[in-house]
């Protein structure tokens, strides 16, 4: 689908007619007489150095006439109300087992009353619980495995209807230790999903084998563990075969301050050995130039600070990058080179301008083939550069801050999000977990914003039936009880998680693909793009396997269309593989989840 | 240092801010001079621009919500469309605290009696502890990238106080 399209960025230009007007007259710019650091002129000058680099764009911004937020509160209340479309059921379905308790100083994990004081620790386990999507025993269902601090994680299996059964302990994932994140992924290319999951207080990560549906961990034999001498932060996890050699690579975050301790940074880039070694891994992240070692220079505090991260092409180019969200000024964007090296094309790419990133979904929301970028963060009344961003994906690895006019800007303290048809319009929606323990976040509410076109949302979360005010943290979505919608668990820390049945968008039209491979990357199609035409003269809509959720954990790996009132089937489906591949799938009839076998 | 608290950060917020240096010729009332042409003030304030002196005025360190210490730094410019901004926190034996680069979104500077303004921008300082900054002197500099390439500067010394009740 992409080979015959060449998509060129449009980055608008700075004319900043608006300052023109609101600057007195007769203020010509003067460098002598307003260069009033001129004492420290030699310093400032070496700082400069750094943004004088190849890429660095000045002024790409247009000003508007009137700072961001005002019309904003408007904008999300105006349309008419939403259907209640949702219905919390995690004790009907089994899923409601609590995260653990809700640590507060001084009983916080790195808590060190003798150090640092009370309390001064508890970031790094308040920003966690998590939830990933995958067919652990290969039955055909999507089960559920959700991890915690203080309880042991679970595996909610799923036995088809949307019900689930916790059997981690028979299938080998009794973990004592708390536990950050997961994602399922077939590393050893035998056919079945193995589970790698991060730690936070324990020594070793953890890489689970399945072997027939019971998982025993070979993360240290296999080089995958990260052991350290010190306690591990662990954040989120991303499989993603970023050298094209058809086996999943990793990618483990980390978020840690130095004052937790000072040793090296433990965000890494683990390469699958491939055929020789299927499923052992060798780290790679310096010499594939994607440390996170010195990214806490940029705000000069010490530490690691990675939340979230993505293998994905974003620059269609064929070579998948690293896009990472980073705490404190510090996300990343790594385009590949296609040698298994990358290159930081953050700023001049217009991303990673939030001040505190933490989740990220990407999509395709203008039906142009490429996917654009949402980034979670966190929203202050006061202060610039608070909030989400939304990026659009301009092409030529340019994109274009749309936050404000798409309404997605002050959710609260923002963290897992993803994009989903959930009542199956055809436009994506959008929902995000907030909640933060620090007054007036400790009760943000969960958002649930309803796709009113391209780049323009509504929050609808109340009156379609989400109503949480808890520590919303991981969000992922699947079809649990295979009705054609798609239905949305909510892991909150130091509580039970939310689950929302969806009730409501299997009254319209929709169609499911997964890609299913022999194993390795395209065992559950990652990396491969579904394009499909609803009707002759439609717009042509991608979706990308694997990239709706990806804060401590991942959704279900399915390209789902919502088809609003279509009837009969579709005029164009097509599926697109990693290596460029594609081919046309016969089958185009609806409201079905249709199953494409690749070699 | 303090715990950032929702209500009551303007009032916890010290007011400092400053426009130039001295040893750069361009004291605050001329900066603020239209006439003069292009100009960088430096402050801080969260809900609002706040000046302090050029030297002697305090900085409040703020414990962050999420994590870290740092102080608010603010910025207002005339005469130039600020495209880039670098923040820089030295202490006064050298050792860098913060370094903050930061591309200018949209909207993120106001209009304001014939200024600029960028409020509340946050300086994250390098340390493990409170103690390696409270009581200290500190240098403070803004650096202004105008869309045009030139380069304006203002800069301050202030020392770091903690009002942590």
């Amino acid at each position: 689908m992409y080979d015959d399209e060449v998509r060129v960025g449009a980055i608008a230009c700075v004319v900043c007619v608006w300052l023109g007007a609101s600057v007195a007259p007769g203020c010509a710019p003067s460098v002598e007489r307003a260069d009033a650091g001129r004492r420290d002129a030699a310093r400032n000058d070496a700082t400069l150095e750094g943004l004088d680099a190849p890429g660095l764009d000045t002024g790409r911004f247009v000003f508007p006439d009137a700072p961001f937020p005002p019309e904003l509160d408007a904008h999300l209340d105006a349309g008419p109300p939403p259907a209640r479309c949702f219905e919390e059921a995690a004790a009907e379905v089994g899923l409601a087992d609590p995260f653990g308790p809700y640590r507060r100083a001084p009983d916080c994990l790195f808590d060190d009353p003798a150090h640092d004081g009370p309390g001064d620790h508890c970031d790094a386990e308040w920003a966690l619980a998590g939830a990933t999507v995958g067919d652990a025993n290969g039955d055909g269902h999507d089960d559920l495995f959700v991890t915690r601090i203080g309880r042991a994680p679970s595996l909610y299996m799923n036995d088809g209807t949307g019900h689930f059964v916790d059997e981690a302990a028979t299938r080998g994932l009794s973990l004592a230790e708390p536990t950050a994140a997961s994602a399922f992924g077939d590393v050893d290319g035998d056919g079945d999903l193995d589970l790698y999951v991060t730690v936070v207080g324990g020594m070793s990560h953890h890489l689970f084998l399945n072997d027939g549906g019971s998982f025993h961990d070979v993360a240290l034999a296999r080089g995958a563990s990260l052991t350290s001498s010190r306690p591990l932060l662990g954040s989120s996890v991303t499989f993603g075969d970023y050298d094209r050699d058809g086996d999943l690579d990793l990618y483990v975050g980390e978020w840690r301050f130095h004052s937790v301790h000072d040793g090296p940074s433990m965000a890494r880039l683990l390469r699958n050995r491939g055929p020789a070694m299927p499923g052992y891994f060798e780290d790679v992240t310096s010499s594939a130039g994607v440390s996170m070692q010195d990214a806490w220079s940029g705000v000069a505090m010490p530490g690691v600070y990675v939340y979230a991260a993505s293998m994905v092409d974003l620059d269609d180019d064929g070579a998948i990058d690293l896009a990472i969200n980073g705490d404190f000024r510090t996300s990343r964007l790594f385009f590949g080179r296609g040698d298994g090296t990358f290159v930081d094309g953050a700023r001049s790419a217009g991303v990673g301008t939030e001040t505190n990133a933490m989740g990220m979904s990407l999509a395709d929301l203008d039906d142009d083939g490429d996917l654009d970028w949402l980034v979670t963060s966190i929203w202050m009344e006061f202060g610039p550069d608070w909030g989400n961003r939304l990026y659009r994906n301009e092409g030529a690895r340019r994109f274009t801050e749309v936050t404000s006019e798409a309404g997605v800007l002050a959710a609260g303290w923002a963290w897992g999000a993803a994009f989903f048809d959930y009542d199956n319009d055809r436009a994506l929606d959008l929902a995000v977990a907030n909640g933060w323990d620090f007054a007036p976040h400790d009760t943000d509410a969960m958002q649930l914003l309803h796709g009113e076109g391209a780049f323009r949302f509504r929050d609808v979360a109340v009156g379609a039936g989400i109503d949480d005010r808890g520590q919303g943290r991981g969000v992922v979505v699947l079809d649990a009880d295979a009705d054609g919608d798609l239905d949305l668990f909510v892991a909150r820390y130091g509580d039970v998680p939310r689950y929302y049945r969806n009730t409501c968008g299997s009254e319209a039209s929709w169609l499911r693909v997964r890609v299913r491979g022999p194993g390795g990357a395209l065992r559950e199609g990652l990396g491969a793009r579904v394009t499909m035409r609803e009707s002759a003269g439609a717009p042509l809509r991608t979706v990308a396997i694997g990239q709706t959720s990806h804060f401590l954990g991942q959704s279900e790996r399915v390209a789902h269309f919502g088809l609003g009132d279509h009837a009969g089937s579709v005029a164009e489906l097509r599926v697109t593989l990693p290596d460029g591949t594609s081919r046309e799938i016969a089958d185009r009839s609806i409201d079905h989840e249709l199953v494409v076998t690749v070699p | 240092m303090r715990a950032v608290s929702w209500l009551a950060t303007g009032g916890a917020v010290l007011a400092m801010g400053a426009c130039g240096g001295h040893d750069g010729g361009l004291d605050a009332a001329s900066a603020r001079d239209g006439s003069v042409g292009a100009a960088v003030e430096l402050g801080t304030g969260l809900e609002a621009f706040e000046t302090v002196p050029v030297r002697g005025g305090e900085l409040e360190l703020v414990h962050g919500p999420q994590g870290g210490w740092h102080v608010y730094v603010s910025v207002r410019v005339r005469g130039l469309v600020p495209s880039e901004l670098v923040y820089d926190v030295t202490r006064d034996d050298g050792v860098v605290l913060a370094h903050v680069p930061i591309t200018v979104r949209e909207g993120t500077f106001v209009s304001r009696d014939e200024w600029l303004e960028r409020v509340g921008d946050l300086a994250i300082f390098a340390i493990a502890s409170p103690d390696e900054v409270v009581g200290r002197d500190v240098h403070a500099s803004v650096v202004v990238i105008a869309s045009d390439g030139r380069r304006f500067g203002a800069a301050l010394d202030a020392r770091v106080v903690d009002r942590t009740p």
